[in-house]
C-alpha cells in the first residue's frame, strides 16, 4: 500500500472516527437534555395546576379540578410530552378529577403514586412502557396543608421521535463534516509532506537509473524535507562532478592509448633501420596487391633487392657505417619509386619493392633505373669495395596472376636475384618464365 | 502556511460546536383573518343576505341570555359589517327545529341537538365551538345530598332522579350513558323525573326533593354559590368530558361567510382585556375556536350506546317546576 493510500485511510479514518465520537458524545447528551428538559418543564406545568389545585380540592368541589384538569391536560402545554394523563388525587391517592373521567373515586395505588402520596417534593421517573417511554411526574398540592397530589404520566415517544431524528441529523453532520475535514486535511498533508515525498522518491529514481544531473524543485522549505531535498541537491551535483571528472580522465587516456596504439602499428609496420616497411608489411601488401591484380586482371611485378658484397663492407667498415648505406639505399628507392608502390626491407641487405599496376617488363625498366642510380650515388668509403662502388642487384617477376599466389611470386623474383648475382652482380634478371 | 493551519483549526473548531439546530416549525400557511373577513363579507353581499339572525338556546332565562350574549353580537356584527339580530329560542327542541327549518342563519346548539339536527338536516355546518375553563369540553355529574344514603351510581336503583331535558347533552344523554356503565338503566332502575332546567335538577338535589340528580359542571359551581345548603351536594359519578356548543349556519348560508364569522368569533379572547371585556357577561367563557363535525363525534358515539339500550318516550313529560311549588 502506497503512502498515499496509507494516508487517506489515515486520516479519514482518525477525523470520521473522532467525528463520530464526538457526534456520539453530543447526541447522549443532547437526549439527556431534551428529556430534562421536558421533565422541567411539565413540573411547571403541574406546579402551576397544583396552585390552581389546592382551593377547589379543599373544598371538594370536583367540577372546577376537572376544569382545571382539562385545561392542563390540553397538550400544548407540555411541550413535546403527550400527556396519557394528569390526574388529582387527594391525601388518601384517590381520584378527584383525572382525564378520564371514569375514573372519579379509584384508588391510586401503584408504586410511583404511594412515593408521589408520600414525597414532600417533586417526583419525575421515566418508566418503558409498551408503546415506548413513559414520563411519570407528581406535584404535591399544598394550601397550607396537603391536600393532595397532582400527578401526570406522559409519553416521551415525540420526544423520542425528535431527538432520534435529531441524532441522525448531528450524526449526519458530523459525518459531512468529517469528511470535507478529512478531504482538506489530506490536502494540506498531501501539500505539505506527501508531495515533496513523491518528488524526492522520484527524484531519488531518476538518480539510481544514471541521470546525476537530476535535482529536487520546488518552493524552498526550511523544515526537515527541505534539508532532505538541499542534501540530495548536493550529493547529486557531487555525484556528478565526480563522473564528469572521471569521464574527463578516460577520454584523455583513450586518446593517448590510441596513439600508443597508432605508433605501435607503425612501428610493427616499419623496419627501425630504414624506415620502410618490414617484411611482415610487405608480406601484407603483396597478397592485397597480388589479389587485387587478379580482381581486375591488371599486371603487378616484384622487385627483390641486394646490396652487393654487403658483407665486405661490414667487415671494413664496421656495422654502423654498414647501416649508413642500408639507411641511405632506402632513401633512394623511397625517392625513386612512386607513392603507390610499396617498399620494404625484406631482411638483412635485401629489400623489396611491389609495383601495382606494372608489367614485368616495365618493372625491368625501374629495376635497371634503380641500379643505376645506387651506382651512381657516392657512399662514404665505396672505394675498398669489389668494383670500387657500392652496388645492387634486382631480381623482377611479373605476377602472372592467373595461376600464382604471393608465395610463388616471391620465390621466383628471389630466383630472379639469385640470377642476377650469378650473373655477375650490379645488374637486374628477370623471372624465367616457369619458376 | 500558518493562516492556512489557523483557518483548518477554525474549521475543526466549528465542527466541534453546536449542532445544527432543527428548523422552526413553520406558521400553518392559509389566508390571513382580515382576508377571511373580508371574503366573507364579500360572499354575504352576493348572497343578499343583509341581516344576520342569529338563535341561541335559551339554558338560562331567554331575556338573561340575550342581554348576556348581546356584547358579543355586536362585536360580530361590526367585524362582519351586518346588523345581527338575535333570537331566542322557547326551549332546545324550538332551537334546534329552528336551525333546521333555516328559520335563523346561525344557531348555537347544545351539542346533543346539534347532532340531532345535523341528522335531519346534513347541510347544517358547525364553524365554531366556545372555549369555558379554560377547555374546549365540559363535564356532568351525578350529585346526591351530602347526608343522603347513595354512595355509588348501583345506589341510585330505586331512587328518584332528576334529569334535565331529554334534549340535553348533560342532562340526560352523558348522565344516562354513565348510569348504563354502572348497569343502571336511566329510565326504568330509578324513578325519573325531567325537569327542564339545570338549576331546577340542582335545587331539587340541594332541597332534597329528589335523591340525586344530574347536572353539568357549570351549573353545579353556580348551584353551590347560589344557595346556602349548595356545599351539601356531593357528587358520586362523573360523565365523560363532552364538548360544548356547536355554532352552525343554517343550508346554503356561504361558506366563506361562515368562515369569517368564526374568524370574528376567533378574536374575542379572555387572552385580551378587549376580550375580557366583552365576555365578562359570559362566566366561564374564555373564548372561541374553529371546530369541525368530528369534534362531536363523542356525542354521537354516547347518543348511540344510550339508543341501544333505552327507549325514550316521545314526550317523557317535562316538568318545569316542582309539583307543588
Amino acid at each position: 500500500m502506497g503512502l498515499r493510500a496509507r494516508m487517506i485511510i489515515f486520516v479519514v479514518g482518525a477525523v470520521l472516527a473522532s467525528h463520530l465520537l464526538w457526534g456520539l458524545v453530543a447526541v447522549r447528551e443532547q437526549r439527556q437534555q431534551m428529556r430534562q428538559d421536558a421533565a422541567d418543564n411539565g413540573h411547571e406545568v403541574l406546579r402551576a395546576l397544583a396552585a390552581a389545585c389546592s382551593v377547589p380540592l379543599a373544598r371538594r368541589q370536583v367540577e372546577d379540578l376537572d376544569a382545571m384538569v382539562a385545561r392542563f391536560a390540553d397538550e400544548r402545554n407540555w411541550r413535546e410530552l403527550d400527556p396519557l394523563e394528569v390526574a388529582v388525587l387527594d391525601t388518601e391517592g384517590r381520584v378527584v378529577a383525572h382525564t378520564d373521567p371514569r375514573l372519579f373515586g379509584d384508588r391510586f395505588d401503584d408504586d410511583f403514586s404511594r412515593r408521589a402520596l408520600a414525597a414532600p417534593v417533586a417526583l419525575a421517573d421515566e418508566r418503558q412502557g409498551e408503546d415506548g417511554g413513559v414520563l411519570l411526574l407528581s406535584m404535591p398540592i399544598r394550601s397550607g396543608l396537603r391536600w393532595g397530589t397532582a400527578t401526570a404520566r406522559l409519553s416521551l415517544d415525540r420526544l423520542d421521535r425528535r431527538s432520534r431524528a435529531m441524532a441522525v441529523e448531528v450524526l449526519a453532520g458530523s459525518v459531512g463534516m468529517a469528511v470535507g475535514l478529512a478531504g482538506l486535511l489530506y490536502l494540506l498533508l498531501s501539500m505539505l509532506l506527501l508531495r515533496p515525498i513523491v518528488r524526492l522518491t522520484s527524484a531519488v529514481e531518476r538518480l539510481s537509473t544514471g541521470r546525476l544531473e537530476t535535482r529536487v524543485t520546488g518552493p524552498p522549505r526550511r523544515d526537515e524535507l527541505g534539508r532532505l531535498g538541499r542534501r540530495f541537491n548536493e550529493m547529486a551535483g557531487r555525484l556528478e562532478e565526480g563522473r564528469a571528472l572521471l569521464e574527463e580522465r578516460v577520454r584523455e587516456r583513450t586518446v593517448e592509448l590510441a596513439r600508443a596504439n597508432t605508433e605501435l602499428e607503425r612501428l610493427a609496420h616499419t623496419d627501425g633501420l630504414t624506415g620502410l616497411d618490414n617484411h611482415r608489411r610487405l608480406r601484407e601488401r603483396l597478397e592485397e596487391e597480388v589479389a587485387r591484380a587478379k580482381r581486375y586482371g591488371q599486371p603487378c611485378s616484384l622487385l627483390m633487392i641486394d646490396v652487393d658484397h654487403f658483407k665486405t663492407y661490414n667487415d671494413n667498415h664496421g656495422h654502423p657505417a654498414g647501416d649508413e648505406v642500408l639507411h641511405r639505399i632506402a632513401h633512394l628507392l623511397r625517392q625513386r619509386l612512386r607513392k603507390v608502390d610499396v617498399v620494404a626491407r625484406y631482411g638483412g641487405e635485401e629489400f623489396a619493392a611491389v609495383l601495382p599496376s606494372t608489367s614485368e617488363e616495365a618493372a625491368v625498366g625501374v629495376a635497371q633505373e634503380l641500379v643505376t642510380a645506387v651506382r651512381a650515388a657516392p657512399f662514404d668509403r665505396e672505394e675498398v669495395q669489389p668494383g670500387g662502388r657500392i652496388t645492387i642487384s634486382a631480381g623482377v617477376a611479373g605476377c602472372r596472376c592467373d595461376e600464382e599466389g604471393a608465395t610463388t611470386l616471391l620465390a621466383r623474383a628471389d630466383r630472379a636475384l639469385y640470377q642476377a648475382k650469378a650473373e655477375g652482380r650490379n645488374r637486374v634478371a628477370r623471372a624465367e618464365e616457369r619458376g | 502556511m500558518r493562516r492556512m493551519l489557523s483557518a483548518l483549526i477554525g474549521l475543526a473548531l466549528a465542527a466541534c460546536g453546536a449542532p445544527p439546530a432543527p428548523p422552526e416549525a413553520a406558521p400553518p400557511p392559509g389566508p390571513s383573518p382580515s382576508q377571511i373577513l373580508a371574503d366573507g363579507r364579500t360572499a354575504l353581499e352576493e348572497a343578499g343576505v343583509d341581516r344576520i339572525r342569529w338563535g341561541i338556546t335559551p339554558y338560562l332565562d331567554p331575556e338573561e341570555m340575550g342581554a348576556r350574549y348581546r356584547p358579543i353580537l355586536a362585536q360580530v356584527s361590526d367585524r362582519i359589517g351586518l346588523p345581527i339580530d338575535p333570537v331566542l329560542g322557547r326551549d332546545y327542541a324550538d332551537m334546534e327545529a329552528r336551525a333546521v327549518a333555516g328559520e335563523v342563519d346561525v344557531a348555537i346548539l347544545p351539542p346533543y341537538a346539534y347532532c340531532r339536527a345535523r341528522r335531519t338536516r346534513p347541510e347544517l355546518r358547525v364553524f365554531a365551538s366556545h372555549v369555558a375553563d379554560g377547555s374546549p369540553s365540559y363535564g356532568a355529574y351525578l350529585v346526591t345530598r351530602d347526608d343522603g344514603p347513595v354512595e355509588t351510581v348501583e345506589d341510585l336503583r330505586g331512587r328518584t332522579f332528576a334529569y334535565v331535558d331529554p334534549h340535553s347533552t348533560s342532562g340526560w344523554l352523558f348522565p344516562a350513558a354513565r348510569m348504563l356503565h354502572d348497569g343502571v338503566h336511566p329510565l326504568e332502575d330509578v324513578e325519573p323525573l325531567f325537569l327542564g332546567t339545570h338549576d331546577r335538577v340542582f335545587d331539587a338535589v340541594a332541597s332534597g326533593r329528589v335523591d340525586a340528580g344530574a347536572v353539568y359542571g357549570a351549573a353545579l359551581a353556580e348551584g353551590r354559590a347560589r344557595r346556602g345548603d349548595g356545599q351539601r351536594i356531593r357528587v358520586i359519578a362523573k360523565t365523560g368530558r363532552i364538548p360544548h356548543d356547536a355554532y352552525v349556519v343554517r343550508a346554503g348560508f356561504p361558506v366563506e361567510a361562515a368562515r369569517a364569522l368564526g374568524a370574528a368569533l376567533a378574536e374575542i379572547s379572555t387572552r385580551t382585556p378587549e376580550g375580557r371585556r366583552l365576555l365578562s357577561s359570559m362566566l366561564r367563557l374564555n373564548g372561541f375556536v374553529p371546530v369541525d363535525d368530528g369534534h362531536y363525534d363523542v356525542v354521537r358515539e354516547v347518543d348511540r350506546l344510550v339508543s341501544e339500550a333505552v327507549d325514550l318516550p316521545e314526550e317523557p313529560g317535562i316538568r318545569p317546576a316542582w309539583p307543588g311549588e
